[in-house]
């Protein structure tokens, strides 16, 4: 089966149980530690932590390195970028106006690891966490915020209202297309300005279609005594557990070994 | 409690409100310079109730049944619910949560991921404690029959099973009474019958009241009470069997009667002695049988 | 413009654990100017068959042929003019600012003459039951009746020799319900037009249809005139579909009453009213 960036792969490991809000957290942990690494033993300590993790959630990591696909285009330049301008001292290569330094060699790796293990590492928490999960977890950290009129339990509310609503629009997006087809549409014009016009008969009427639902959508949360986030009980609820726990503790040693690495090597 | 919804010389306009629900079908008629979607409507929904409310497309019963659970607010007159004014921005949720509604279009009403998320949405809209939710739940779908649905995705349902997710989370409110607005409109013959199926059980057993707004006439003839509406005026408030039995009225109105109404009507054209308030197909075989019986063709 | 369907097969989500075999080696053959009724409960493949007819879904299995012509990759845009195919709620499918330009979408490439373009609206108009007075008008301004005219004349504007309609009154009260089957059945009979409609509605399909076409699990259960298809009411019921009223009166009157020899056949209210009417006059006249 293929796999895309960042969609969610099911499963029951120990971190697809996990609460989501200890994955929000310590994925945000990791990318620190992963951005405060130095030397190549506190890398090395986060492609363990990296590879440790995705064997635990059972998700095989050639894939979703295959899956990169479309980002090595970035990688690609932010190597030669660091290679061609990094001044450094040991000069390894000069050559008409390019001067190689050993050092921008050794920078332009450490960059290319650091947006592999950044995209690897926080892609973690959207493979093994349900979109549901997700908005419940930035509804409950972002709660405390409520104190100061944040919108927490509005934002959370519209991601969720969102995520329910993609997969009508998908058959309502391909129910329009297949109509205005038979009236005679052509999506497979090769001309540019063609194509974007052969796709205004299909926008226009989805728009209306997801203006309608709006409106029919709020009518029914009125009717079913919706009024904000105010006074409002939840039917699902978080539970930190020994699991969390233990995630917390790896990653914190994680940070701890990085901290450490960059100190004394 | 008698008179459960009772209104009191109620007209709507769309005119008049900014607050506007029109779903493009509501037409209007003009009654001196403002156009009234629904004209002095003064009537009673009695506790325990099946009713029906037929008219043609942009009759105004949608508009009527709105005013219902203070969606919208009679532009004169007054609705009272149990006894509570509409009006009254206070118990509004009260009003809300004791009438419930289901929509025409299944796909819009669904808010939750899932079954029973959704079903779960009224209740922690009203700030329902968790445990209380749980029972509520399992209650609610167990009354629907969709337990083994409950971790569904919303569009992975049938159109009758969505509307009966939507009438889950009615019910698990604990309603008094359930409007139905269109809302077998969109389902084809199998989702109409698990939705009537649903609504007549849940009118006997349940004892909750049941306002079924529908133009399927077959659907009308399984209420106790039909109220007919065109141009926002109520034409009839009767039986089923007595409204069917005056087949011009129906026609007038843009409705049609069933079919075995229709051929009584037909044979009585013709001088034929048959009863014209025959509404099913087994009274109407028997009363058939009967007369060839008596005409000597057998 | 017969449409002929041969070894027809469609496979959903093939390769994936969702795999579902929406139509299954479906032979079928629709002459010139039929009026066709396809019934069957939802998902039994109905819309999937219809949407091969002009080349929405490509064949997987089996071959499609219009007036002789097999349809392939290069002929499908013209096949795609001759076959009509309007969908469920089609009124949604509407975008342009007026009306006029709304129905002339579909003939935009045919370079007509602003004459002949007009003519060719107004007449698909016209077909539907509206007047021209309404081609000005913003599509926002229109009933929902008349949005669902407007939109089906978009698609006979294109002069389709074969039309298809997916559940033309859907939502429709009785009155607008009769108006749509009446002018689809007036295409048929004024302009030769075959006429395909797709409907939840027994008494509608009897009504109209010379042949009916039933569909379950992907295959065609029952193919026929609709009093042959309809005195199977026993194997309808099973498959989650019913007869009309009238026919199964009829039929348990004649179970009741064998010795009277009724004729069963009887799907509308006009036809039993004179099945009656002759019965009892057989009995005076003995």
């Amino acid at each position: 089966m293929k796999i895309t960036i960042g969609q969610f792969v099911p499963g029951n490991s120990i971190l697809h149980r996990a609460d989501p809000r200890t994955k929000f957290v310590l994925t945000f942990v990791y990318m620190i530690a992963v951005i405060i690494a130095e030397n190549f033993v506190a890398y090395s300590a986060a492609i363990i932590f990296v590879c440790a993790t995705y064997l635990c959630a059972k998700i095989n990591i050639a894939k979703i390195i295959k899956s990169l696909k479309p980002l090595l285009i970035m990688m690609m330049i932010t190597v030669v970028l660091n290679v061609l301008f990094y001044k450094g001292e040991n000069v390894l290569l000069d050559f008409w106006k390019i001067t190689i330094y050993k050092e921008g060699i050794f920078f332009a790796v450490k960059m290319l690891l650091r947006i592999v293990l950044l995209v690897l590492g926080s892609s973690v928490l959207m493979y093994t966490t349900t979109s549901v999960m997700l908005t419940d977890g930035i509804e409950s950290l972002l709660s405390p915020l409520k104190k100061i009129h944040f919108p927490a339990h509005e934002i959370a509310m519209m991601m969720s209202i969102a995520l329910r609503f993609i997969p009508t629009f998908v058959d309502e997006t391909d129910r329009i297309m297949k109509a205005q087809k038979a009236r005679g549409s052509d999506f497979d014009s090769k001309n540019l300005i063609q194509k974007i016009k052969s796709y205004i008969p299909i926008l226009i009427p989805l728009f209306i279609s997801a203006w309608r639902k709006a409106e029919d959508l709020a009518t029914a949360m009125n009717a079913r005594c919706y009024r904000g986030g105010e006074g409002r009980t939840k039917f699902k609820v978080l539970r930190f557990t020994y699991i969390d726990l233990l995630l917390t503790i790896i990653t914190i040693i994680l940070l701890v070994v990085i901290v450490l690495a960059n100190k004394f090597m | 409690m008698k008179n459960f919804i009772r209104f009191e010389n109620v007209s709507y306009s769309y005119d008049d409100n900014e607050e506007e629900y029109g779903d493009g079908k509501s037409q209007t008629k003009t009654v001196g310079h403002v156009d009234y979607a629904v004209k002095k409507a003064d009537f009673s929904i009695e506790k325990g109730e099946f009713v029906a409310i037929v008219g043609r497309n942009g009759s105004g019963k949608s508009t009527l049944a709105r005013t219902m659970n203070a969606l919208l607010l009679p532009t004169e007159g007054t609705v009272l619910v149990n006894g509570i004014d509409t009006q009254n921005d206070e118990l509004i949720w009260e009003i809300r949560s004791r009438v419930g509604m289901v929509f025409q279009n299944p796909d819009n009403q669904i808010v939750g991921t899932s079954v029973e998320e959704d079903v779960a949405f009224g209740l922690e809209n009203i700030g329902v404690p968790r445990e209380k939710m749980l029972e509520k739940i399992d209650f609610a779908l167990e009354t629907v029959k969709l337990q083994k649905e409950r971790r569904t995705e919303p569009h992975l349902l049938s159109g009758g099973q969505k509307q009966r997710c939507a009438i889950a989370g009615i019910i698990a409110m604990q309603p008094e009474c359930i409007v139905l607005d269109e809302a077998t409109a969109m389902l084809d013959p199998i989702g109409r019958r698990e939705v009537i199926n649903l609504i007549k059980k849940l009118n006997k057993e349940n004892n909750i009241t049941i306002v079924h707004i529908t133009h399927h006439m077959d659907e009308v003839s399984q209420a106790d009470r039909v109220i007919l509406i065109d141009n926002g005026i109520v034409l009839a408030d009767t039986t089923p069997r007595k409204l069917f039995s005056d087949v011009n009225l129906v026609k007038n109105a843009g409705l049609e009667v069933p079919q075995i109404t229709a051929l009584m009507y037909n044979l009585r054209q013709k001088g034929i002695d048959v009863p014209q308030d025959i509404i099913t197909e087994e009274e109407g075989i028997l009363v058939l049988i009967e007369l060839l019986k008596k005409g000597g063709a057998c | 413009m017969p449409l002929k369907i041969e070894n027809l097969s469609h496979t959903y989500m093939k390769g994936t654990p969702f795999e579902k075999k929406a139509l299954d080696n479906i032979n079928l053959e629709i002459c010139d100017g039929e009026f066709v009724g396809i019934i069957g409960h939802t998902g039994c493949g109905k819309s999937t068959l219809v949407q091969h007819f002009n080349g929405l879904l490509k064949p997987e299995e089996g071959n499609i042929y219009i007036d002789g012509l097999l349809m392939n990759h290069s002929n499908i845009k013209e096949m795609r003019k001759k076959v009509g195919l309007v969908f469920q709620y089609p009124e949604y499918q509407l975008f342009e600012s007026t009306v006029y330009k709304d129905i002339a979408f579909g003939i935009k490439n045919e370079k007509l003459s602003p004459e002949e373009e007009y003519n060719r609206v107004s007449d698909a108009l016209n077909k539907t039951g509206l007047t021209e007075d309404i081609l000005d008008k913003s599509i926002y301004d229109l009933s929902g009746g008349q949005k669902r005219r407007v939109a089906i004349a978009g698609i006979i504007v294109m002069n389709p020799q074969i039309l298809v309609l997916d559940e033309p009154a859907a939502g429709l009260d009785p009155a607008g319900r009769e108006e749509i089957l009446g002018f689809a059945k007036k295409l048929r009979d004024e302009n030769g037009i075959t006429v395909i409609l797709v409907s939840h509605s027994m008494e509608d399909i009897a009504k109209l249809a010379d042949k009916v076409i039933v569909m379950n699990n992907g295959k065609i259960e029952m193919i026929g005139k609709p009093k042959e298809v309809f005195r199977n009411g026993k194997r309808l019921n099973e498959i989650g579909l019913s007869v009309p009223q009238m026919s199964s009166v009829f039929n348990k009157i004649g179970e009741i009453l064998p010795d009277l020899n009724i004729n069963t056949d009887v799907f509308t209210v006009e036809e039993a009213t004179e099945e009656i009417l002759r019965l009892l006059n057989k009995g005076e006249t003995v």
